[in-house]
C-alpha cells in the first residue's frame, strides 16, 4: 500500500512537470528571468517585472516581438535559484539566463556556464564576471569599487582625515572600501560592520558619537539606512554623511534625510520614467532605478538577438558588449568589457530636502 | 529535455532524505527532542567546503570529517542539555542552533561570514570527478542508501530497540541498569554525523553556501518533514519527503502572482505542520506521539 | 558621558523587549507551555494600528483602542481554535510548541501577503529629537516606553498577588485539577489569560510600531528576544520577565561596546542558552514544572 502510495504520488508530480513542458516557441529568443520575487529582496523583484513588461510592450510598439521572458523565482536565495536555473534551462529550454542579487547570481554562474547559456547578471558582485568571463555579464547595478573612488575624490578634496565606515556585511562594502581608500589614501578610516536588517544602530553610533569624525560613509540597503538617519537624528548627530547605496539612500520622507547628505546615483531618461509612471503610478526614484535595468536587459537581448540569429553563445555575448543602446538608466556602454559602465553622478541633499546634483 | 530538471530535485530529495531519516533517529526514535538538526548540517556543509576550498583536502576525506565534526557538536549538545527535558529540551537545541548560526554568520575570519563561500568544486574521488549532474545524482543515490541501510540497521537491533525504550519509559530502563544518557548520546552523534555529510553533499553540488541556508526557517522544513511522515517511521520520512519537496515545485506550474505565491509557499508548511499536528499527530505513517 | 548614554540604550531596549515578554509569560505562567505564537501578535498589533490609522485614517486614539480590542481578539482565537481542541487530545507541551510555531509563521506569511514586504512607517510620531538628561540623548517616545514597561512590573505583580484572577491563574498553573475541584473553571481563567496576554501584545505591537518600522518579520525577532527576557527573568514570575528583559538589553548593549556589533544576537541565544541549561527557573522564578 505504501508503495502505491508513493508511486501515485511520483506519477502525479512527473504528470504535473511534462504538462510544462511546452512546444519550443520559434522565432523568439527565450530569456530565463531569476528574479527575486519573494523573500527579502522582493522589492527588486517586483520592480524588474514592471521593467520587463514595459520593455516587451515598447518592442510590440515598435513592431519587434522577438524575446520572450519566462520568470522564475530565487526567494532571494541561493538554492532555490539553482533550482530555477535547472528548471529554465532544462524544461524551458532558454537561451540565456538573468539573474539578480549576488547570492542567486553568485550560485547561478557555474550552472549558467556548464549548460553554455549567456548568463546576464544584475548586482553589485563582480565574483561572476571574474569566475566565468567567457559566459557572464554585468548588465546593471554599480561597480563599488569605482563608484566609492568618487567619495574618495570628494573626501580628500575636502582635506577630511578621518572618516567612520559603516559597512553592511556584505561585498560591495569591502570594494566600496577599496575604492575610497584608492583616492583617498591618506583617510583613516574607521570600520563598523553590521548585519543588513538587523542593526538599530544605536551604539554604533553612541560610538561615533565619542569620536570626531570628519564624515560617515555607510553602505546596506533602504530599510538599513532609514533606521540609521532617524538614530542620527535622534542622537543630534550632525557629521556629513556619504551613502554609497546609490538610489537605495533616499526617504520618501525628506524630513528624515540628513542635511548635506550625499550620495551617488545615476540619470534615469525621462521618457523612460514617463512612460513608467504613466503605466505603473507612485514608484520611488529607488523602484524606477531598478525596473530601468530590466529594461535594459531586454532591449540588449533582443537587440542581440537580431544580429545573431543563430543564438550562439560567442555571437549574442560580443552584440551586448558592443551595443551602443541608449540605455534608461544613464550609461557608457560596455565598452567591451564584462559589465556597464554606469554614467554615475554624485547628488547633495540640500537645506530645503530637495535633491541636486553636485559639481 | 525534462531529465536535468528531474535530477536536480532527486538530488535534493536526496540529501533532504538523509536529513529527514537522521532527525527521526534522534527525534522519533530516541524521543530527543532536536530543534538544532539545521546547526549539524550547516556545520557539515561548512566543515567540507573550508577544508576542500582553504586547505585542499581530498573530498573523501572532507566529506567523512564534515560527518565527524557534526557528530563531536552533536556531544556537546547533548552532553549540554543532559537535564533538560520535553520542551525545554526543544528550546535549548533551538537556542543552539541560533548559536551555530550566529557563530557562520559572524566568524567572518573562518567562515567569511555573510558573503558566503563560492566557488565550491565538485567532488573527485582519487583523480576521478564527479563532474555531471547524472553523476552527482548517482553519488547522492548511493550515499542516501546506504545511510538509510545503516540508520535501518541501527532502528532494527537490540540498540535500536533499548534507544525506544529510552524515548518510552526512560525511568524504567534506569532502573535497570542501563546508561541511558550513554545511549542518547550514541543516537545524537549519529544523527549529527549523517546532518553533517548530507552538508557536504549540499555544499558541493550548489558550491555555494551563505549562512541563509542554514536559518531557522529551514529547520521547519525539515521538522514538517519528520512530522507528516510520522514520528518513528523510516518509510514516512522517505515518502513526506518527497511531497513535501515536490508540492512548491507543483506550484510553479499555476499562474500565481509573485506576491502570492511566496508567502503560499511558507503558508503551506505551516498548514500542514499545524493540519498533521490537529488531527492526525502520528503523521502519515507513524506508530507513536510526540511526547 | 558613553555609560549613561549606554545605560539609555539598554533601558530602551529592554523596555522594548519587555513588553513582548510579560504577556508571553503571563501565558505560560497560566498554562504551562511556550506560546511562541505571542510574537505573531505583536506583530498583527503593529499591522492593525498601521493599517486602521495610517491607510484608513481613523483617529489615532481610535485606533489604538481598535487594535487593542483586535490583538486580544487574535490571541483568545488561538487558544480556542488550536491550543485548547489539542488539550483536549491530551497533547504534550511539546506539541503545542509546535503547533504555536506553525501559526507564527502562518501569520507573519499572511501578514506578509496582504501587506508586503517593504518596510512601512506609521507616520503618526515625526522624526523624533532627542532630549539631552544625563549625558544621554533619549526621545519623548523611547521615555514614554519605558514608564510604560515599569507601570506593568508594578501592575502586573500586584495582578498575579493580590488579585483573585491574578491568585486563580496561579492555582491553575499550578495544579488544573484541583483548582477545578475547588470550583475554578479552568477553561475560563486559560482563556482569560491568553485575552489578558495578547492585550499586552496589542500594547507592545503599538508602541514598538511608533518606535521602529514594520516589517512581517519582526515578530520572530521580537519573540525570541522577549523570549529569552522572560526565560532569564524566571519565566514563572510575570514581573521576572521584565526584569529579565532589562537584563538582556544591558548585556546586549555593554556586551557590543567591546565585541563587534554583529554579535548582539548570538550574546542573546548564549544568554538564553546558559539559563536554560544552568537556571532554567530564571533569577526569580520557582523551579516548579520544569523537570517532568
Amino acid at each position: 500500500m505504501k508503495n502505491t502510495k508513493m508511486a501515485i504520488v511520483v506519477g502525479m508530480a512527473l504528470v504535473i512537470f511534462l504538462a510544462g513542458c511546452n512546444a519550443a516557441n520559434q522565432g523568439k529568443i527565450k530569456v530565463g528571468a531569476i528574479l527575486p520575487l519573494t523573500g527579502s529582496s522582493s522589492i527588486w523583484g517586483e520592480n524588474e517585472q514592471k521593467g520587463i513588461s514595459l520593455a516587451l510592450e515598447d518592442l510590440k510598439a515598435q513592431g519587434i516581438e522577438n524575446v520572450e521572458v519566462i520568470t522564475e523565482d530565487s526567494q532571494s536565495k541561493d538554492a532555490p535559484a539553482v533550482t530555477a536555473a535547472q528548471k529554465l534551462i532544462s524544461l524551458d529550454d532558454v537561451d540565456l539566463i538573468y539573474t539578480s542579487l549576488t547570492g542567486p547570481s553568485i550560485a547561478v554562474a557555474p550552472v549558467a556556464n556548464s549548460s553554455g547559456k549567456l548568463h546576464l547578471y544584475k548586482a553589485a558582485t563582480q565574483v561572476p564576471i571574474n569566475n566565468f568571463p567567457e559566459n557572464s555579464l554585468k548588465t546593471g547595478y554599480y561597480n563599488y569599487e569605482i563608484d566609492c573612488s568618487v567619495f574618495g575624490e570628494l573626501l580628500a578634496k575636502n582635506n577630511y582625515k578621518k572618516i567612520a565606515y559603516v559597512a553592511a556585511k556584505k561585498d560591495f562594502s569591502t570594494e566600496c572600501k577599496r575604492g575610497i581608500a584608492n583616492s583617498a589614501p591618506s583617510v583613516a578610516i574607521d570600520e563598523y560592520s553590521y548585519e543588513v536588517s538587523n542593526e538599530d544602530f544605536m551604539s554604533i553610533l553612541t560610538k561615533i558619537r565619542e569620536s570626531e569624525y570628519d564624515a560617515i560613509v555607510i553602505t546596506g540597503y533602504n530599510a538599513d539606512f532609514l533606521k540609521f538617519y532617524s538614530k542620527m537624528s535622534q542622537l543630534k548627530i550632525n557629521t556629513t554623511v556619504l551613502c554609497a547605496g546609490s538610489e537605495d539612500c533616499l526617504s520618501e520622507n525628506p524630513d528624515l534625510m540628513p542635511l548635506g547628505m550625499v550620495y551617488f546615483g545615476a540619470y534615469i531618461d525621462n521618457n523612460f520614467k514617463e512612460k513608467l509612471l504613466a503605466k505603473y503610478a507612485n514608484m520611488s526614484i529607488l523602484e524606477q532605478s531598478i525596473a530601468a535595468t530590466s529594461y535594459d536587459m531586454v532591449r540588449f537581448v533582443s537587440e542581440a538577438y537580431s544580429v545573431c540569429p543563430s543564438r550562439q553563445r560567442e555571437c549574442l555575448k560580443k552584440a551586448i558588449q558592443d551595443s551602443k543602446l541608449d540605455t534608461a538608466i544613464d550609461s557608457e556602454g560596455f565598452q567591451g568589457g564584462s559589465f556597464l559602465k554606469l554614467k554615475v553622478r554624485l547628488f547633495e541633499v540640500n537645506e530645503t530636502k530637495g535633491v541636486i546634483e553636485l559639481k | 529535455m525534462i531529465e536535468a530538471y528531474l535530477i536536480h530535485l532527486l538530488i535534493l530529495i536526496g540529501i533532504y532524505v538523509i536529513l529527514a531519516v537522521s532527525l527521526n533517529l534522534a527525534l522519533g526514535y530516541t524521543g530527543l527532542l532536536n530543534l538544532g538538526h539545521i546547526a549539524f548540517f550547516g556545520v557539515g556543509a561548512y566543515t567540507s567546503a573550508l577544508l576542500t576550498k582553504s586547505l585542499g583536502v581530498p573530498f573523501p576525506v572532507a566529506f567523512i570529517a564534515a560527518g565527524l565534526f557534526a557528530g563531536l557538536f552533536g556531544f556537546i549538545l547533548i552532553l549540554a542539555t543532559k537535564k533538560l527535558k520535553g520542551d525545554y529540551l526543544a528550546l535549548a537545541t533551538l537556542g543552539f542552533s541560533f548559536v551555530v548560526y550566529s557563530l557562520l554568520l559572524n566568524w567572518t575570519s573562518l567562515t567569511k561570514g555573510p558573503l558566503g563561500i563560492p566557488g565550491i568544486q565538485k567532488p573527485s574521488f582519487f583523480g576521478l570527478a564527479i563532474s555531471s549532474n547524472v553523476s552527482f545524482l548517482i553519488f547522492v543515490a548511493i550515499v542516501c542508501v546506504v545511510s538509510c541501510f545503516i540508520i535501518y540497521k541501527i532502528i532494527k537491533s537490540p540498540f535500536g530497540r533499548l534507544l525506544e525504550a529510552s524515548r518510552d519509559d526512560e525511568v524504567g530502563l534506569k532502573v535497570l541498569g542501563k546508561n541511558t544518557f550513554k545511549l542518547k548520546a550514541k543516537a545524537m552523534i549519529v544523527s549529527a554525523f549523517f546532518a553533517g555529510i548530507a552538508g557536504s553533499l549540499f555544499a558541493h553540488y550548489i558550491s555555494f553556501i551563505d549562512p541563509s541556508s542554514f536559518y531557522i526557517t529551514d529547520l521547519i522544513l525539515i521538522l514538517t518533514i519528520v512530522i507528516a511522515g510520522g514520528i518513528a517511521s523510516f518509510k514516512g520520512s522517505i515518502v513526506s519527503t518527497f511531497i513535501i519537496i515536490l508540492i512548491p515545485e507543483g506550484l510553479r506550474f499555476f499562474e500565481m502572482p509573485s506576491s502570492i505565491l511566496g508567502p503560499a509557499r511558507q503558508i503551506i508548511y505551516a498548514l500542514i505542520l499545524l493540519g498533521i499536528l490537529m488531527l492526525r499527530p502520528k503523521g502519515l505513517f507513524g506508530r507513536v506521539d510526540l511526547e | 558621558m558613553i555609560f549613561n548614554q549606554l545605560l539609555a540604550n539598554s533601558l530602551i531596549i529592554g523596555s522594548i523587549y519587555a513588553l513582548v515578554a510579560c504577556g508571553f509569560s503571563l501565558i505560560y505562567s497560566t498554562n504551562r507551555f511556550m506560546h511562541l505564537a505571542h510574537g505573531a501578535s505583536v506583530v498583527v498589533s503593529a499591522y492593525m494600528l498601521y493599517w486602521i490609522f495610517s491607510v484608513l485614517g481613523i483617529p489615532f486614539w481610535l485606533s489604538c483602542i481598535l487594535t487593542l480590542i483586535i490583538a486580544s481578539a487574535v490571541g483568545f482565537g488561538m487558544y480556542r481554535l488550536v491550543y485548547l481542541p489539542l488539550q483536549k487530545k491530551k497533547s504534550s507541551n511539546v506539541i503545542l510548541l509546535l503547533a504555536s510555531v506553525g501559526i507564527l509563521i502562518l501569520i507573519e506569511n499572511l501578514v506578509l501577503l496582504f501587506f508586503g514586504a517593504d518596510v512601512k512607517t506609521i507616520g503618526y510620531i515625526q522624526v523624533q529629537k532627542g532630549m539631552e538628561i544625563l549625558g544621554a540623548v533619549i526621545t519623548p517616545l523611547q521615555v514614554f516606553i519605558i514608564i510604560v514597561s515599569v507601570i506593568l512590573l508594578v501592575a502586573l505583580y500586584i495582578f498575579m498577588k493580590f488579585t483573585r484572577l491574578g491568585r486563580n491563574m496561579r492555582a491553575v498553573a499550578d495544579n488544573k485539577e484541583l483548582a477545578g475541584i475547588m470550583g475554578i473553571n479552568y477553561k475560563r481563567i486559560a482563556g482569560f489569560s491568553f485575552i489578558i496576554g495578547s492585550f499586552l501584545a496589542g500594547i507592545a505591537g503599538i508602541l514598538i510600531g511608533l518606535e521602529q518600522n514594520l516589517e512581517p518579520t519582526m515578530g520572530l525577532n521580537l519573540m525570541i528576544k522577549g523570549f529569552t527576557g522572560a526565560i532569564v527573568g524566571g519565566i514563572t514570575f510575570v514581573p521576572g520577565a521584565i526584569i529579565g528583559s532589562y537584563l538582556l538589553g544591558i548585556a546586549e548593549n555593554f556586551g557590543i561596546w567591546w565585541l563587534p556589533s554583529g554579535y548582539k544576537d548570538a550574546i542573546a541565544f548564549i544568554l538564553l542558552f546558559i539559563f536554560l541549561l544552568f537556571k532554567p527557573s530564571g533569577i526569580f522564578g520557582i523551579d516548579k514544572g520544569i523537570k517532568k
